[in-house]
């Protein structure tokens, strides 16, 4: 070999992941460098394809949710809501209020874990370990209300299609309340490490940019879109469970960049606790589940229903042909949706740049790959 | 090739018409002036239009899908600007057995419309990546599952699957637990030559598989 060939550079293929700890699952992307620089990204998924889709086809309506928990694991919670909602409007039941006001409370504690596993491994994937701590000390609360609330810690199968399973636990909503009263001050924790952080500005600020347009065109959806100044969150546009109640701000970004989107999703975390509060000062007495035939078989027909997700949109389409099982079951994934921007974000950036934009995306092999 | 286990290819227990739970009926569609302005900007684009549960479906006519997808997007009266979701059902009884549905969303006015095109097998699908980046995704993932082609994707490969598979898995006539076996064989190798660690390498399972079968078919 000679000198030249030695010392010239050269466009170089490399595969980041599918074993990669900060790219939160099996993800791998092929990347284009010439030295440091990305000149071309090729996400590739599909590693934890479980046909989960395929599946539903072949469960009854009840039988479901416990696929549907295994989308975004991060967020089961909030999966198996936008399920029970899509086929109790396919078969035309009313929720009683109590059952609503719980499920928004856990939707909304669900949104602060998901939160909570997104700030703390970005922050450990750009060097901040301490973060991680912090984060996971605060989830281990919530799960703690989940393990009492449906017996699980992951995968809680939480809601029945008509309600929720049964009522909440003697003096669990005490531990919520208390969580609601110090949880605003663990947010201030947070953020007195990273958001005045010089190392955390440098990292973040002006990396993986995408302009409103841009982000709508993507079909970007959540905190992504929020952070381009979009503010358009399915809680208010549509409103779902007892949303249409809530008081709530919508945070959006202005630069849409990384920086911008821990910003929202730090202050969602503020505005949750909020909802969180609300639902606990104002939950309704009464029944949890509403009267639902054993068998269930909705009438033929096609429903779309859609909520807002810690991730982004997550929709259902569901097509009944009258018998007891879905006769398709299409889950929009929000994650799939904004992993497909990556390159977008990432090409003109530094390897390490991928690894922030991967963190802040905040996405979920679960769901992308189903 | 042995025969695949299909256990969503058993025929599900047909419901009798008069059993059949009475449910909501397709209403007319909820916004008859939106009909008319497509009608007067794309006299064939509109097939049929009607409402259920309180969402609008409008099925398009192939011919004048796209112009109509982009009037839907860029004429500021509608100003449709997201493409909320792309997929399709497969109908294998119908003369066109896929049902592509397209799920628009307008930001301004915060509401939805439901677009439908018929395609048959082997029939292309005009693409629209041109407008929405999201469709370059959400198209792939159709062809995938359902090997639905769309003419004009800069980039129509499996998504989900890998490459080389043979099948399209959302398909009626695919099997729950089929597999494509040659690209298994071909591409996983899972041999274990020997025991190790107390666990049984393939010849083994083999052979107690074999062994297995031949006394479930003696008894």
């Amino acid at each position: 070999m000679n000198r030249d060939t030695l010392l010239s550079s050269h466009e170089l293929v490399v595969n980041m992941g599918p074993q990669h700890p900060a790219t939160h699952g099996v993800l791998r992307v092929k990347l284009v460098l010439d030295g440091e620089k990305i000149l071309d990204c090729e996400p590739v998924i599909g590693y934890l394809h479980r046909g989960i889709e395929k599946l539903g086809e072949s469960e009854d309506y009840q039988k479901v949710p416990p696929h549907i928990d295994r989308v975004d694991y991060t967020a089961a919670v909030s999966n198996v809501l936008g399920y029970v909602e899509a086929v109790e409007k396919l078969l035309g039941i009313e929720v009683p209020p109590r059952a609503n006001y719980l499920r928004t409370m856990m939707t909304e504690l669900n949104r602060l874990a998901s939160h909570l596993i997104w700030l703390g491994t970005h922050a450990l994937d750009i060097g901040a370990m301490t973060v991680f701590l912090y984060a996971f000390r605060e989830r281990e609360e919530i799960l703690k209300v989940y393990e009492a609330v449906f017996g699980a810690r992951l995968t809680y199968n939480a809601f029945r299609i008509g309600g929720m399973a049964e009522d909440v636990p003697d003096g669990i909503l005490d531990k919520v309340r208390e969580f609601t009263d110090y949880f605003p001050r663990r947010v201030a924790e947070y953020e007195q490490l990273l958001t005045g952080n010089r190392i955390w500005l440098r990292r973040t600020v002006d990396v993986g940019k995408i302009t409103a347009e841009e982000a709508i065109s993507f079909g970007l959806t959540g905190p992504p879109l929020r952070g381009s100044g979009v503010r358009w969150d399915m809680r208010r546009a549509k409103p779902y469970a007892a949303y249409a109640d809530m008081d709530f701000e919508i945070p959006i970004g202005k630069n849409g960049d990384t920086y911008d989107r821990y910003l929202v999703r730090m202050e969602e975390m503020r505005q949750s606790n909020r909802i969180i509060r609300q639902t606990l000062d104002r939950l309704p007495d009464g029944p949890v589940r509403a009267k639902v035939p054993r068998v269930i078989k909705p009438p033929v027909g096609e429903i779309y229903h859609a909520i807002e997700a810690p991730k982004g949109v997550l929709g259902y389409y569901l097509v009944s042909d009258g018998s007891s099982k879905p006769y398709r079951l299409r889950i929009r994934p929000p994650s799939y949706f904004n992993l497909a921007a990556l390159k977008k974000m990432i090409v003109g950036h530094l390897v390490a740049d991928a690894v922030a934009v991967i963190g802040t995306l905040d996405i979920v092999l679960g769901e992308i790959d189903r | 090739m042995p025969e695949e286990k299909t256990l969503s290819a058993e025929k599900p227990a047909t419901v009798p018409a008069d059993k059949k739970p009475k449910g909501p009926e397709k209403g007319p569609f909820s916004k008859p002036e939106l009909i008319v302005f497509i009608q007067d900007a794309l006299p064939q684009a509109v097939v049929e239009a009607y409402s259920f549960l309180g969402q609008d479906f409008i099925t398009a006519n192939k011919a004048a899908f796209i112009e109509l997808a982009e009037l839907l997007k860029d004429d500021p009266s509608q100003d449709y600007a997201l493409l909320e979701d792309l997929t399709a059902v497969d109908y294998p009884q119908k003369e066109k057995r896929f049902e592509l549905i397209y799920i628009l969303f307008s930001l301004n006015r915060q509401n939805r419309l439901f677009l439908k095109l018929s395609a048959a097998e082997g029939e292309t699908v005009p693409s629209l990546t041109g407008l929405w980046e999201l469709a370059n995704w959400a198209e792939r993932e159709v062809f995938d599952m359902f090997g639905i082609r769309f003419e004009g994707h800069p980039d129509l490969k499996r998504i989900l699957l890998p490459d080389g598979w043979h099948g399209h898995p959302l398909r009626k006539d695919y099997g729950l637990e089929q597999q494509d076996q040659q690209w298994i064989a071909e591409n996983i190798e899972l041999i274990r030559p020997q025991s190790h660690l107390g666990i049984p390498s393939n010849q083994e399972i083999d052979h107690l598989n074999s062994s297995a079968a031949k006394s479930t078919s003696a008894g």
